[in-house]
């Protein structure tokens, strides 16, 4: 660190362009934090567990025709053929679709005239197979049996046969130890019904819901005239599933049939704006990262062609190849941790602006620390060709004129 | 003169090869991320109706369940964007503004009467009334709207867009012919050209980057056939409704109609919202509207403010790429610096034989310009590839969303030229300082 | 202390091979104030570099304080030139944003010495020649004759056994020319030698002995036998 003082003292007397790059660095810095920020906040948000056998899943809507209890017999009538299946292991009627991006939902409470409520949450009811099929992991309580499904015209949940909740909405009912909440009586808006289980998790039919992880199971299946069916193939192949499904389902005359998908392309779809959005912050990263490290590249290599007789001079006057290239090396490293330095205070203004103005969440001090490693990295790489290319030039030099 | 600044620049340019391209490649990548966030964001937040969007108003009423409130909205009580079936016709049937319309959804097996059944496809519906295509500006190719009298009797006809006019008719004059839907016949009266308002401020915010529908007919004609479809469209209920068919919706309190109003001044606004209160006063005298009366018109732009339709993402997008942008004329300027120091020799020599700090200032600004041009150039290029890569992602958003239009262009190139100069105009400065003896002295 | 024998130079190209010094041998004693003369391109930066070990040779030996040199690693010559030789250049070669102190100090830094050595050296050799009170300033702010001065502070601040100077007075008039003569003799009065290349006879009849470079081939023309005072 011998050449720190020499260093420092050229820096300070050349100014603008030694300036001009440590700005550089702290608008690069300022936007990499932010963007790094926001960038693993979408990841976390596309990659959110859904709970669903998601691989083995597809669903689809049917028209349901005639009287209501017409509806009613053919639908149980088909969703018994369809469980026939060889390639099929189970299918269920639900009210909405995971990742489907329409559903219901209600306002829980732990209090029936409480102000206010604890949360939101998403809402399914369907047959009482739903959790096997979906693939949910029971961890607490119990599930529906047969005995548990009706079959309605409407929601039915003015009689309380119970319902099964995700285990991050317990959490938030009971935060102290979310078990408690089995048993206990929940108002969905107003309607009582007990907690019968907690799953592991499952994801709302509103993948941008910030409650989406928040849901509600009950074992009603609720006839209209247009119902949503979920299948779990058996097997691999889903394609010829959905093909033997849509066999017995087209068998009555009147049937339309809308939104036939497989799961994994609901996600997929249900995130577009999501992965959209990162592949964008990834690119923005990428080129940042980039252009500091064409800036500190050109700089050097620039700054080295200017002091081509100089370097000669010292290396006339006794420095060695490894001196060279640590001075150049040092003195990059000090333009950065001040362009850093510079950065952390930019990059905390634009982050309060950013909160400010589209309500982000505040960037946390870890990722201060995680922009400054990724640009001094990257500085410290881009400089060394140009230094070594320093170092290589002849302590003749010194003695050449112009 | 000029001309031979411009030949010295091209001189100085070629003789540097990598710094130039260096300093062109980085304005280049700036420019094309910026204007590529821009762009989207520009075609996002468009006028959908340009010169009427000021008089284009849609009613929200306050006619939900006096127990609980329909939503919160930022820590406020909210109203529903939707209407009832009752309180749509009850304001349609008054006639009270310009003009009026009730924008309905449904969905059906489409097929034109000359394809056999099978080739019948679920295509998405626009259940509405006559004036909904003057209103918005809609441009017909062929035909026109239906008129007042299909609306209250509910004609079996139908308005095709252009894309569904292909697919069913091939794109000829296809007035007069048959369209089955949902097993009814429908004639056509209408094809409409190339109609695509962006955003599609009308209706719900999942739809405001996606195309408009296909197919548009009387909406007293969903409602003489019973139509009835809660999977394409939202209908929000209250106390229990039981909506097992079009009657009982009907009948209900449930929400699910957009309502739209066209005035003849923006003026008019406060008189019609003194009309709207009027009636919700008379409906709570009826017994319904019990909750605080919260009744409101919105206009286009409030309503594409309140829909939360432009995505924030974008807009921080736009700030990400400026700042971006910033980082990259930085490294510009900062490589000017060196190559006009590099050049330092050259300008003692100049001043020397007798250029003045002007004349110097000259060349290198003629310098300046060419390598923004260049940039400008080369970063509309990255531009418009950029945006056809970014359509490919975006896919969900329509493409119209990632085109540049003329104007666009220009101010491309034009921005890249201002941002080059205006960042070079310190190197300049700082080259022209240079002393004719300093330089020559140490040669 | 410097012994060069049979020294040649060539420079190969992919199509022509150029003899750039013939051979030669030299040797000079400590004390030995050496000019170099001959018209330019005829080969004296080439010698010159050859004794500063800023180039290598073709041919020959090298020695110097009686080690061989031919096989040194950059380094180590490095090393020896910082330690053994002091360089004062034609232009100067200050470095414009160091100011004087700075300057002389910056190849004391490539050695060990501790920061309250390298400082009583630059004092010293600036006070040597004449510059000590002006230690804040930068060459931008010194005369020509003055920049050469520091650089011949800066040549003796490391203590070496003898200085190379390239055409010394070669940017600068008469006056201040004969003040940086009258100033190498006196370093060299006091024991140091100086091998000097200069295109200025007059100069050179100052030296004790005269090589004379032309067309690549070494002559020494004069040998001046040194009164002992």
């Amino acid at each position: 660190m011998k050449d720190l003082q020499p260093i420092i003292k050229s820096l300070l007397r050349a100014k603008t362009a030694p300036l001009l790059l440590m700005l550089q660095i702290a608008v690069t810095f300022t936007i990499l934090v932010n963007a790094v920020f926001m960038l693993l906040q979408k990841s976390d948000e596309i990659n959110v567990p859904s709970g669903l056998a998601e691989n083995e899943l597809f669903w689809f809507q049917m028209s349901l025709h005639g009287t209501r209890e017409e509806k009613k017999t053919s639908l149980f009538r088909d969703l018994d053929a369809i469980k026939a299946l060889d390639s099929v292991s189970g299918a269920v009627a639900l009210s909405s679709i995971p990742f489907s991006e329409r559903g219901a939902g209600h306002e829980i409470r732990l209090e029936r005239d409480a102000v206010g409520y604890v949360t939101k949450a998403a809402f399914y009811s369907g047959s009482y197979q739903s959790l096997e099929t979906m693939g949910l992991e029971l961890i607490a309580g119990e599930g529906f049996t047969i005995n548990d499904e009706r079959r309605l015209y409407n929601f039915g949940l003015d009689v309380p046969s119970g319902v099964i909740i995700t285990k991050v909405l317990a959490e938030q009912l009971y935060p102290d130890d979310w078990r408690q909440v089995i048993g206990e009586t929940i108002f969905l808006d107003e309607d009582a019904q007990p907690v019968r289980g907690v799953v592991e998790h499952l994801i709302g039919p509103w993948s941008f819901w910030k409650n989406r992880s928040f849901n509600v199971l009950f074992s009603n299946v609720f006839i209209t005239p247009e119902v949503s069916i979920l299948v779990r193939i058996q097997g691999d192949n889903i394609d010829k599933s959905m093909q033997d499904v849509m066999d017995v389902v087209m068998q009555e005359p009147r049937r339309t049939v809308d939104h036939l998908e497989v799961m994994t392309d609901s996600r997929e779809k249900a995130y577009r704006a999501q992965v959209a959005a990162y592949s964008t912050l990834k690119a923005v990263v990428l080129g940042l990262a980039l252009i500091t490290m064409l800036g500190v590249f050109g700089q050097t290599r620039f700054a080295i062609l200017k002091r081509r007789k100089q370097i000669g001079t010292r290396r006339a006057l006794g420095a060695s190849q490894i001196a060279i290239v640590r001075y150049y090396v040092i003195e990059n490293a000090v333009i950065n941790l001040c362009g850093i330095v510079l950065g952390v205070v930019l990059a905390v203004v634009a982050n309060n602006l950013l909160v400010a103005h589209f309500q982000l969440e505040p960037v946390p001090g870890l990722y201060l620390v995680y922009g400054g490693v990724i640009i001094f990295l990257a500085g410290f790489l881009a400089v060394l060709q140009p230094a070594i290319r320093a170092a290589s030039i002849s302590p003749a030099e010194a003695t050449r004129s112009v | 003169m000029l001309l031979y600044y411009f030949k010295l620049a091209m001189l100085s340019i070629r003789k540097t090869p990598l710094l130039s391209f260096l300093m062109i490649a980085t304005i280049a990548i700036g420019i094309a991320a910026t204007m590529i966030t821009y762009t989207v964001n520009y075609m996002m937040t468009q006028d959908p109706v340009p010169g009427k969007s000021d008089r284009l108003f849609t009613v929200h009423l306050s006619s939900w369940d006096p127990n609980v409130g329909y939503r919160m909205k930022d820590g406020k009580e909210d109203i529903p964007i939707f209407m009832t079936y009752q309180d749509a016709t009850n304001l349609y049937t008054d006639q009270r503004a310009h003009k009026q319309t009730i924008i309905s959804f449904h969905k059906a097996m489409v097929r034109s009467a000359a394809q056999p059944r099978g080739q019948a496809t679920m295509t998405y519906l626009r259940p509405t009334t006559h004036e909904f295509f003057s209103m918005l500006n809609v441009p017909f190719l062929y035909g026109s709207p239906w008129d007042a009298s299909d609306d209250s009797q509910g004609s079996q006809i139908v308005v095709l867009s252009k894309k569904k006019n292909e697919q069913l008719f091939q794109g000829e004059n296809s007035l007069g012919r048959e369209v089955v839907i949902g097993g009814l016949i429908y004639r056509v009266v209408g094809v409409l050209d190339e109609w695509l308002p962006l955003p599609r401020f009308y209706t719900e915010r999942s739809d405001s980057y996606s195309e408009p529908r296909g197919l548009f007919v009387p909406f007293q004609s969903s409602i003489n056939n019973d139509w009835l479809s809660g999977t394409d469209g939202s209908v929000y209920c209250w106390g229990g409704a039981d909506l097992i068919d079009l009657n009982a919706l009907k009948a209900s309190e449930c929400v699910w109609l957009f309502y739209w109003v066209e005035l003849a001044s923006a003026e008019l606004r406060d008189d019609y919202l003194a009309y709207i209160n009027r009636y919700a006063q008379e409906q709570k005298a009826l017994g319904r509207f019990q909750r605080e009366q919260m009744n409101r018109v919105m206009n286009v732009a409030e309503f594409i403010e309140y829909n939360e339709v432009v995505n924030k993402d974008g807009r921080i997008a736009v700030w990400l790429a400026m700042a971006f942008l910033i980082a990259c004329l930085l490294n510009t300027m900062s490589l000017m610096m060196t190559k006009f120091h590099g050049k330092g020799a050259e300008v003692g020599l100049r001043r020397a034989v007798g250029a003045s700090k002007v004349d110097i200032a000259r060349q290198f600004f003629c310098e300046t310009v060419i390598i923004g041009l260049a940039g400008g150039a080369i970063g509309l290029v990255l531009a418009l590839l950029g945006l056809y890569v970014t359509s490919e992602v975006y896919s969900h958003l329509h493409a119209g969303l990632m085109e540049m239009n003329l104007s666009l262009m220009l101010l491309t190139i034009g921005s890249s030229v201002l941002a080059s100069t205006v960042f070079g105009l310190y190197p300049i400065y700082k080259a022209c300082q240079i002393q004719p003896s300093s330089q020559l002295k140490s040669l | 202390m410097l012994k060069m024998s049979n020294i040649a130079k060539i420079y190969l190209t992919d199509t022509v091979k150029t003899q750039a010094l013939q051979p030669f041998s030299l040797d000079i004693e400590a004390g030995d104030f050496v000019a170099v003369v001959g018209p330019s391109g005829s080969g004296k930066t080439t010698f010159l570099n050859i004794a500063g070990l800023l180039e290598d040779y073709s041919e020959g030996s090298y020695f110097l304080n009686n080690q061989d040199v031919t096989h040194l690693s950059d380094t180590q010559k490095s090393r020896l030139r910082n330690e053994q030789i002091g360089f004062i250049f034609q232009s100067f070669n200050l470095i414009p944003e160091l100011n004087l102190f700075d300057n002389v100090e910056m190849p004391l830094r490539y050695r060990t010495f501790s920061a309250k050595e390298r400082k009583s050296r630059v004092i010293e050799a600036l006070t040597q020649v004449g510059l000590a009170n002006r230690q804040t300033h930068y060459p931008q702010q010194l005369s020509g004759g003055q920049q050469q001065r520091v650089a011949i502070a800066r040549a003796l601040a490391g203590s070496p056994a003898f200085l190379l100077a390239d055409e010394p007075t070669g940017n600068l008039d008469s006056n201040m020319a004969d003040g940086i003569m009258s100033l190498l003799k006196d370093i060299n009065a006091s024991g140091t030698s100086i091998l000097m290349v200069t295109h200025d006879l007059q100069q050179a009849a100052q030296a004790d002995r005269i090589v004379e470079i032309k067309d690549g081939v070494l002559t020494e023309s004069k040998q001046v036998e040194k009164v002992v005072a």
